[in-house]
């Protein structure tokens, strides 16, 4: 008995991982005890007439004194589609389009010089030349400069880039195509060196030991083992993009959310409530979509 | 003759389609043309990139305070005891951190349970049996909640966090539990999505081997299938959490005290060193979340 | 139960394939079997029909005088849990500790919440009885220890001591040196005739070597193209003509 207990005493034990729970535990627990949630009135007689009156402003205008009738209600929903909805709609798919597709180049463009395994005067193999100080030095300039680059680029939230953007090129659409197409080229560079350093080796080295360079290594063989899995990360990406693009033209004049912000502005709920679902039905569809596109790159890898 | 002798695990995946290169020859040619349409419809002009002078001018402005942030207040005129850049960044980051603390535990809660739910592991586990199969009512139940819960989960996802917030801005105003609870749900939502696909895509080889030394179906899913999608489970739920941070600082542009707000603030008055001085603070913010978030993967790792 | 083993008339057909044809075999409790064949034969198959993973197209599996056909699934499970099988590919968990992955071998005769109870707060007792089984197998401390950092060969005696604990009347092994090399094969046939002697277990062990089969097995069944093709003393049997194709084998006189 006491074997077992001295091994239990003895097992390896990783104290980062049992720091890192207890932190967890605390930070959420402290949170919700410190952070305000409860203090004021959460719930008070004034709140509740506040939130009976806006659930009656979601109902369409026509029929805010009528009694309900489905009818009514839809040839309301329709003249707001035909209206402005539709575009919109279209106009959100679109931006959402452009920017993954701007997203995807640009990390792909940056994700070589990223991986840690590639951008190096080595790669793979180590050289049996020593390597001159100068020629390493730059190398992990390079290397750590995209490395920084694409953790600024995603760590920056797309509403801040959309915002900045704005106040530099006005009330356009490429702002909210480049805040999209920024945001997600740091998440895709970062996800494919991820995928170019986790590939397998063996191919790779000897492809370096025949003496291959970096460039034919990548064309010959990184780009078809790695370019299944970059689609994978890039059409999962497009589904946030859809949410975002939504979202983004409440800064603007071009997308769902311009309209959202215009509804809000004027206090009329029920038009916003419209247009919220409108983007809600594109991201289902767009889900679906992304779904069925990744599935087939799935089974044909 | 093939018997399928190494048939010890169930069905795999069927043989590739689509030619020698497979689907994303088309898939990237897909790609390109929806790019150009969508440049279309949006009458996208790669010259309109090219700011013009005024513009160069605030760009040069702007990014040239990169790194010289504001470290006290830019503005001229202030009232007397206004705290200082660095207190008000710091208070606003603590609020930040503390709204994505504070919206993850209900949202884990319930990515787990809609999660479970919609995963089909729980209620296809008898195939790894084989034999008979008795638990019918499973097989009844098990599309329905299954579709249930995928249902509520992608309608819950389809709303950004940041319309959940105008919604419950609109209805309850601008409180700290509105915050959370526009976090929370479609965060739940994206968790129930990638759980339940995590807990069917884990491997089911000690399913399999608890199944043949007579676990039920229950054992089976919980210490043969669940363990198996479990380390990456956790990776996912750390980097919702670095999403939500990033969030909750948006949050700000809506009138929460978080980052956001100060950040918006400082940028219409033009004061860009101070703008620098709430982005890096953002960033320390993120950058530590992820490096700690790695080193954690790195340990759980299979 | 009794670790008896009966096929009669077993015909198994997976679609138009047939993998098994006609095939009557009879192994009694506590012997030791070496199933030897080419791939494909239907060694696999024939092991899968023993624990009902597998279910005939013709004829009657018998364990421990049980037909299986009969049972319901309850009693299907109790017999699974004392018919053990140790996978080529050893089928653990590989982010748990060796503790838990040997105790989830008592699933099959624990109920749900029983079971809970003991792969998350092990009693004494439980932790004991697997500290037992691998010091049987030789990786005793290794019994906090995260599964996945185990060698191969260790972590290969680990699904040794999880099927133990299934305190099994019948164990089997499915290639479970195919990929392994040889002097760490017969260290592990070795093993596991052993611990079958020990506990006066049924082992029945699909190998590719007649070697192995010779030096320690007193009974060997060899199959070819799903039947039977010779079965007795591994010292009296051709084996070699076993894995000699077709032509060179008619040639040679057959098996």
């Amino acid at each position: 008995m006491s074997a077992v207990r001295e091994l239990r005493r003895t097992r390896p034990r990783s104290a980062f991982l049992r720091a890192s729970a207890w932190a967890a535990g605390l930070l959420a627990t402290a949170s919700w005890l410190f952070g305000g949630f409860f203090q004021g009135e959460v719930w008070s007689a004034r709140r509740a007439a506040n939130l009976e009156r806006f659930l009656g402003e979601l109902r369409p205008y026509p029929l805010q004194d009528a009694p309900w009738s489905w009818r009514a209600a839809g040839e309301w929903a329709a003249a707001q589609w035909h209206d402005h909805l539709a575009h919109a709609t279209l106009a959100t798919l679109a931006i959402s389009v452009a920017a993954i597709v701007l997203a995807g180049l640009g990390g792909a463009a940056l994700a070589p010089w990223a991986a840690r395994s590639f951008a190096r005067p080595d790669p793979l193999l180590p050289s049996p030349r020593p390597v001159p100080r100068v020629r390493r030095a730059v190398w992990l300039a390079l290397n750590g400069a995209a490395r920084g680059l694409l953790a600024v680029l995603r760590s920056i939230p797309e509403y801040v880039w959309a915002f900045l953007l704005l106040g530099l090129y006005g009330p356009t659409v490429w702002p909210l195509v480049l805040a999209l197409a920024l945001h997600n080229a740091g998440i895709l560079g970062k996800l494919g060196a991820d995928t170019a350093e986790n590939l397998e080796r063996p191919a790779l080295e000897a492809l370096r030991a025949a003496g291959a360079g970096r460039a034919q290594i990548g064309l010959a063989a990184v780009l078809p083992l790695a370019a299944g899995r970059f689609l994978l990360y890039l059409f999962y990406r497009w589904e946030t993009c859809v949410r975002e693009a939504t979202v983004l033209g409440m800064l603007a004049l071009v997308s769902l959310g311009s309209w959202i912000q215009d509804a809000r502005a004027r206090n009329l709920y029920d038009e916003m409530l419209l247009a919220m679902l409108c983007g809600a039905a594109l991201v289902i569809a767009g889900d679906l979509v992304s779904a069925g596109v990744r599935e087939w790159v799935r089974r044909s890898t | 003759m093939a018997a399928p002798e190494a048939a010890w695990t169930v069905r795999g995946r069927g043989p590739a389609r689509g030619g020698p290169r497979g689907a994303r020859g088309p898939v990237l040619l897909l790609l390109a043309l929806a790019g150009l349409w969508a440049a279309w419809v949006l009458r996208l002009d790669p010259r309109a990139l090219w700011p013009d002078a005024q513009a160069w001018g605030l760009a040069g402005e702007f990014f040239g305070r990169a790194f010289t942030p504001a470290l006290s207040h830019q503005a001229s005129s202030l009232p007397p005891d206004t705290p200082s850049i660095l207190t008000i960044a710091l208070r606003a980051a603590v609020t930040t951190v503390v709204f994505a603390a504070a919206a993850m535990p209900p949202s884990i809660l319930l990515g787990l349970l809609l999660g479970f739910g919609a995963s089909t592991a729980w209620w296809t586990g008898d195939r790894e049996s084989g034999g008979r199969r008795r638990f019918a009512w499973r097989r009844v139940l098990g599309p329905v909640v299954s579709a249930a819960c995928r249902f509520v989960g992608a309608a819950l996802r389809s709303v950004h966090e940041l319309l959940w917030a105008v919604l419950f801005l609109a209805a309850f105003g601008v409180t700290p539990l509105a915050a959370v609870v526009a976090l929370a749900l479609p965060y739940g939502g994206t968790l129930a999505k990638v759980f339940a696909e995590m807990i069917d895509e884990a491997p089911r080889d000690a399913a399999g081997a608890l199944a043949e030394a007579g676990a039920g179906p229950w054992q089976v899913f919980w210490w043969g299938r669940l363990p198996r999608a479990l380390p990456d489970m956790i990776a996912y739920a750390l980097y919702r959490f670095e999403c939500a941070l990033r969030s909750a600082a948006v949050l700000g542009f809506f009138g929460f005290p978080t980052l956001g707000y100060h950040l918006a603030a400082s940028f219409e008055n033009l004061y860009y060193g101070e703008v620098w001085s709430y982005l890096w603070t953002l960033l320390l913010l993120v950058v530590t979340v992820d490096w700690w978030s790695g080193a954690v993967r790195r340990r759980l790792a299979v | 139960m009794t670790g008896d083993v009966n096929f009669q008339g077993v015909d198994v057909r997976f679609g138009a394939v047939p993998a098994l044809r006609a095939l009557d075999l009879r192994v009694a409790d506590g012997e030791a079997v070496a199933l030897l064949g080419p791939s494909g034969a239907g060694k696999t198959t024939l092991l899968r029909l023993i624990n009902g993973s597998v279910v005939p197209s013709a004829g009657t599996v018998r364990v421990g005088g049980q037909d299986l056909a009969s049972l319901d699934y309850g009693a299907l499970r109790r017999l699974r849990s004392r018919v053990a099988v140790i996978h080529q590919d050893l089928r653990l968990v590989p982010n748990v500790s060796v503790a838990r992955n040997v105790l989830s071998g008592g699933l099959g005769r624990q109920g749900f919440w029983s079971s809970t109870r003991t792969l998350l707060r092990p009693r004494d007792a439980e932790l004991e009885a697997a500290h037992a089984l691998l010091e049987r197998v030789g990786v005793a401390d290794k019994l906090f220890h995260r599964t996945d950092r185990l060698s191969g060969g260790q972590q290969q005696r680990v699904a040794v001591a999880r099927a133990l604990y299934q305190q099994p009347r019948v164990m089997l092994a499915d290639e479970p040196v195919a990929s392994v090399d040889p002097a760490r094969a017969h260290d592990l046939v070795t093993l596991l005739t052993r611990l079958a002697r020990e506990d006066g277990a049924t082992l029945i062990m699909s190998l590719h070597s007649p070697e192995l089969a010779r030096a320690f097995f007193p009974r060997a069944v060899a199959l070819r193209d799903g039947r039977v093709a010779a079965d007795g003393p591994p010292s009296e049997l051709d084996l070699d003509a076993l894995y000699r194709l077709p032509a060179e084998a008619d040639a040679g006189g057959g098996a």
